[in-house]
Parts: structure tokens; sequence; C-alpha cells
């Protein structure tokens, strides 16, 4: 799979990468153009971790697939009008679904912010649907800490969209049947 | 590898509680007892500053009664417009200090030092007296050293082992010693000696220590968790000395078969084929990351992971979120936090984990720092009450706030003992299921988790950490502060 390079390296060279990211993002530019400016990186040619929680410090180089998402929600937020998302995070919520590391974006938890509106679920769970094979083919290097899980074993957004759709709590806990997520639609309840 | 849920139910935590229960009791009353909080009452929260006490807003180990001087700094006067009272107390203070700096360096500078192992050293003798009060011991060490007699003092060190405060008036001296040291100066003979000389005095004491470093080095908020990862190893090793979880290889069942904290009474797993064991992680630090911060950090995410997992349907935020991120978020989720209520420095503080959607909050930290949960969580409820959110102290039977989680070579028990409070231990075992006993006929098969030693394979690949080696991760967090 191919993650920004942007994305890569250790946490505290990411972070101020970040800072450029989501100024820019702030000025409108497309989420795709400046996630990609350094191109991409083959995760099977990176060594480390693909990180979806929380901070991984060191040296070490690791995928901080959470950033932009868990700082840019805050940056892009207006608090004159905290019920209606601004068009600008709007414009990033669909670049993110056009992708499919946008789309392991706003799966880790810590983009979870992003998945408050209950109108993004839908769309949200149509896209994770679709790339959830690629992105789970890199294996057991996901992670909320120092070591990595297969994906559907890190508590992620695709759990809490499933959940809040009416997907019961043992099934979101259960091993994922070998047909992947897209085998538990039919727990979805239909909206009352 | 998965965590054990809430429908596994692992009762162990209480027994565990009750069988540490002398532990922390022990450990709250001499925290307690010298911080002079709970003779005032109660913590006094300050929110906002960036040192550890600062940050949690809880002043650990300072002396009952009025505040003691900051070692090593001038004594600040009372702000403007204080009483005299004040203002005579924090003179007196300062001109108490002044004295015991002038009487050491007159005792180092007029009397000899110890001519042998039973010849006294006038100078240590004053120091041993005041080992009874820590904070005055570091005041007037550190008030020599800035008069340059740090030399004089280690080159007399030799005869503080004559007195029975030796470790303490030791500790103190390489801690001021350390304080004064650039972290990349820092020798291992310096870090080997202080930790070996910390481990021999009591807990509250060396949390003392420990605040005194980083005050003194204004150190960033990550310190707690470094903290934090110091006294759940402290914890683990009190744990393993007695048995529990930590028996030689080899030893069966160890101590945990023998009333440690196994799983005890209450509701258990429910399920046929039995909940999956906890099996300790590989032992990993990222980089060069401090271990007791590696081992609380941990905690801190694997406790926090588990509560998600059993909120799957709530908005949590974990660890890393400012309260200004919460109140956001809260306005997403239809809230009107009135976020101008608290300052700058009260938005910028994290608590560790919030739920939204049920308005819980959740303070994490090692069992021996509960009341210092509790404090701070007490304090998160206040400033959520300020901005005007209904956010309620956790209960403690919510899912997800008890179990076990996989640790760095062992696992972290965790359990909720008060509301808003998460407590756990380190403890380097694993957690297997096994059946309960139960009068038959058994309609469905119920578990219970016990505690199992390592075996020596496992054993062989976790590498051993002494508190006195903390002090050496003191310093390297000093070079390397995070944060998101």
């Amino acid at each position: 799979m191919l993650l920004p390079a942007i994305q890569y390296g250790p946490w505290s060279v990411v972070k101020k990468r970040m800072r450029t990211v989501i100024s820019q993002l702030k000025r409108g530019k497309d989420l795709g153009e400046v996630m990609t400016r350094d191109g991409m990186l083959d995760t099977s040619e990176s060594p480390g971790m693909l990180v979806l929680s929380g901070i991984v410090v060191g040296p070490a180089p690791n995928f901080h697939c959470f950033m932009p998402w868990r700082k840019a929600v805050d940056a892009l937020f207006d608090p004159n009008t905290p019920a209606v998302p601004t068009p600008i995070e709007d414009a990033v919520f669909e670049a993110s679904l056009r992708t499919s590391w946008g789309v392991l974006g706003l799966l880790a938890s810590d983009s979870h912010s992003w998945l408050i509106p209950t109108t993004r679920h839908e769309p949200f769970l149509h896209a994770a649907l679709a790339t959830w094979n690629e992105l789970d083919a890199v294996g057991a290097r996901y992670c909320y800490s120092s070591y990595g899980e297969r994906l559907w074993s890190v508590h992620n957004n695709l759990h809490y969209v499933l959940a809040n759709m009416g997907v019961p709590d043992e099934i979101l806990s259960a091993p994922l049947p070998p047909e992947g997520p897209r085998a538990l639609l039919r727990y979805i309840r239909p909206p009352n | 590898m998965g965590s054990v849920g809430d429908e596994c139910r692992i009762t162990m935590f209480r027994a565990g509680v009750a069988e540490l229960r002398d532990a922390r009791t022990q450990t709250t009353r001499s925290v307690g007892s010298s911080s002079g909080v709970a003779a005032r009452g109660g913590p006094e929260l300050v929110p906002g500053k960036r040192t550890l006490m600062g940050a949690d807003g809880l002043q650990l180990g300072a002396a009952p009664g009025p505040a003691p001087p900051v070692p090593g700094r001038t004594p600040a006067a009372g702000p403007t417009g204080q009483g005299d009272g004040k203002r005579g107390l924090a003179r007196a203070q300062e001109a108490q200090e002044s004295s015991r700096v002038d009487r050491l360096i007159h005792l180092l500078t007029a009397t000899p030092p110890a001519r042998g192992v039973d010849d006294w050293d006038e100078a240590y003798t004053f120091l041993n007296g005041l080992s009874h009060n820590l904070p005055d011991l570091l005041a007037t060490l550190s008030g020599a050293a800035d008069r340059g007699y740090l030399p004089a003092l280690l080159a007399r060190a030799l005869a503080a082992n004559l007195y029975a405060a030796a470790a303490v008036v030791l500790s103190a001296l390489y801690a001021v010693e350390l304080a004064r040291t650039a972290p990349s100066r820092v020798t291992n003979e310096q870090l080997n000696r202080a930790g070996a000389i910390l481990d021999l005095i009591p807990l509250d004491q060396q949390l003392q220590i420990f605040e005194y470093i980083l005050n003194q080095r204004g150190i960033s908020a990550a310190a707690t968790t470094l903290m934090e990862g110091v006294v759940a190893m402290r914890e683990r090793q009190t744990a393993a000395a007695s048995g529990a979880g930590g028996g030689a290889p080899g030893s069966g069942t160890g101590g945990v078969a023998r009333g440690a904290p196994t799983a005890g009474g209450g509701p258990v797993a429910a399920t046929a084929p039995g909940p999956a064991p906890v099996e300790p992680l590989p032992w990993a630090p990222p980089g060069d990351q401090p271990i007791p911060f590696y081992i609380g950090n941990e905690a801190h995410k694997g406790i926090a992971h588990n509560y998600k997992r059993a909120h799957k349907n709530d908005t949590v935020l974990a660890n890393n979120y400012p309260l200004t991120s919460i109140f956001s978020d809260l306005t997403r989720l239809g809230r009107t936090p009135n976020a101008g209520a608290l300052n700058d420095e009260e938005r910028a503080l994290v608590p560790d984990i919030v739920n939204l959607t049920r308005l819980h909050l959740y303070e994490i930290k090692p069992l021996a720092a509960q009341r210092l949960g509790a404090a701070r969580a007490r304090m998160y409820h206040g400033l959520f009450a300020r901005a005007g959110v209904a956010m309620a102290l956790g209960p403690m039977s919510e899912p997800g706030t008890s179990g076990g989680v996989p640790a760095p070579g062992g696992v972290y028990l965790f359990w909720s003992p008060e509301p808003g409070v998460i407590v756990y231990q380190y403890r380097r075992a694993r957690l297997v299921p096994v059946p309960v006993s139960e009068p038959e006929p058994v309609v469905v098969r119920r578990w219970r988790l016990e505690l199992q030693p390592l075996t020596p394979q496992q054993r062989a690949v976790v590498t051993t950490t002494t508190v006195g080696g903390a002090m050496l991760l003191v310093m390297m967090l000093l070079l390397s502060p995070i944060g998101i």
C-alpha cells in the first residue's frame, strides 16, 4: 500500500511537517495536493508501524496515519457555526474518502471528531468497505501503542460507525469473518 | 493477544485491591501525611503549571504546614496585598533556610572531614538532623551547592554512612548534584550511585526527590507519565517480592494461586470457550525511550484503548486531547460548553479519558498514586463545571474500567477503586482464564483469570529495570520533551 511520505518519520519530524500541512488546508488547498507533495512510500518497503492513535515517540520512523486529521479538525473548526462544518472541513472530509490513505486517516480513532456528524457515517462506511482489503493487507502493523496488530483488532472509527448503525457489540468485538467487514452489514438496523 | 473486556469481568482486581490494601494504605498515608495537603483539608489544585507539581496541581510530599521554599531558588516574598502574617512567614522561612545553609557552610569550612569510619563529620551530623524533613534538607543542600560547596559535600559524602539516615541524606545530595549537571554530562557512575541509594528510601521520599529534580529542570508535563511509570514499576517490584505474579521461573503457580489477586467473586465470564489469555507484549521501548515513561505511557494507551472498545457507540477522547479540543467536540455533539470560562492554561490541560456521550471522566494512575488521580479527577470535574458541562466522575462499574491488558513484558491489571479514577498495576506475569468452580450442574461455564508467572523463556526476553535506574531516565526525558 502506498502512503504519503509526509506521514512517515519520527513523530517529532512528522509533527512539524503537519503544521505546514494544516496551515495550507486552512487556506483552502487541496488535501491530496498538500499530502502528496513529497511523494508516496510503499509500506512494504518502509519499516515501522502504522499509528492510528496516540503518540509513538523515539527516533524510529513510523507512519503517523492519524495526521493531519487529528489536529486539522480543531484548526478548521469554526466556533461561530458549531453545528455546521465549514466548507473547508467538508472539502477535506470528501477528499479523504477518495484515497485509501485518506480513508485510513479517518479510520484512525484519533480522527474520531470527523465522524461526529452522523451525515458522514454512510459515505465513510462505503469508502471504508471499498478500501478495507487494501488496508488490511498491510498485516499486523497497525498500532495505538508500540506494537502492531491487524486493522480490525485496533479500535477504529469503523467500529464506531457500525456500532452507531446498530451492529451489536459482541459482533464488533469478535474476530472479523473471512469476507471482511462487509459481512457485518446484515446486522445494521434501519434508522427509525 | 487481545485485551480482556468487561464481558470477562475479571473480578480478581477486587481481590487484588484487598491484597494490596495494606501497601496502598501505607503509601497513601506516607504521601498524605507528609504532603501537608491533608492537613489543609485537601489538595491545593493549581492547574496549568508545567512542572510536575503544577501540572498535577498537587504537591507531593511537601512538609506539613506552610509551603517550604523551592530548594535552590530565592524564596519569593508573598504577593502584594497579602497579609503581613504571610509575608512574615515567608521571611521567617527564608531566614531559617539561609541560616541552615550558613551553618552547613560553616561546618564544611571550619571542621575537618571524618578521619576514619569511626570518626564524626560535623557537616553530615548536621545534615542527618535535617533528614526528617526532606524539603528542608534539599533546600539546605541546594543553598550550599549554589554557593559552590557541592564538591566539598561530595568529597565528604562517605561520612554520611555513619548515620541512620544515610540513604535520605545521600539521595538528597545526589539529587542536588544531578539537578545541577547538564544531562549530556551526567555519567553512568553518577546515575547508578544515585539510583542505588534512591532504592533504599521510601516511595514518598523518592517522589519528593523526583519532584525536586523536575522542578529544578522545569520539566514538561510528560514527566508525570514518567513518574507514573516509576511508581508502577515500584509496585510491580513490591508485588513480585511478595510473590504475586512474580514467582521464580518454574515455580508453577507462583504467588498467584496462594491468594494474590486472582479472580475473586462477582461476575465473571460466562462463555463456553473462555476468554483469551492476556499475554505479555514484547519488551520494545521505541528508540531510547525512558523505561518508566514507556511503562506509564503504554498503560495509559492500553487502558484507554480498552475503554474505547467497551464504548464503541460513544465519543471517547483519551490521553492526548486538551480541554480545548474536548469543548469543540462537545459543541459538535450539540452541547454548549463555555470555554471562555477557563483560562488558556486550563484549556490546555489534558484529562486521561473523557466520554462525551455519557459525560464521564477518568484519570488513570498507578495504584500508589490513586490519591493524585482522585485529586486530578476532581480538578477536571470542577473545570468542566465552570465551563457549564455536567461532566461526572466516571462510575466504578462502567464497562472498560476494569480488566487486564497486555503490557511490555507483563500485564497491566486495572480497576476503578473510586469514581473518576482508574488505577493500574504492572505485573510481570500473564493472565490465563481458568474455569470458576461451581456446584454441578453447570449450565454455562464461567471463567476467571489468574496471574501466572512468566515462563523462563518469556522472562528471558524481559529487561529488568530498577527504580534507581529511573534517575537515568529522568535525565533522558529532560532531553526529549514530547507532546502532540
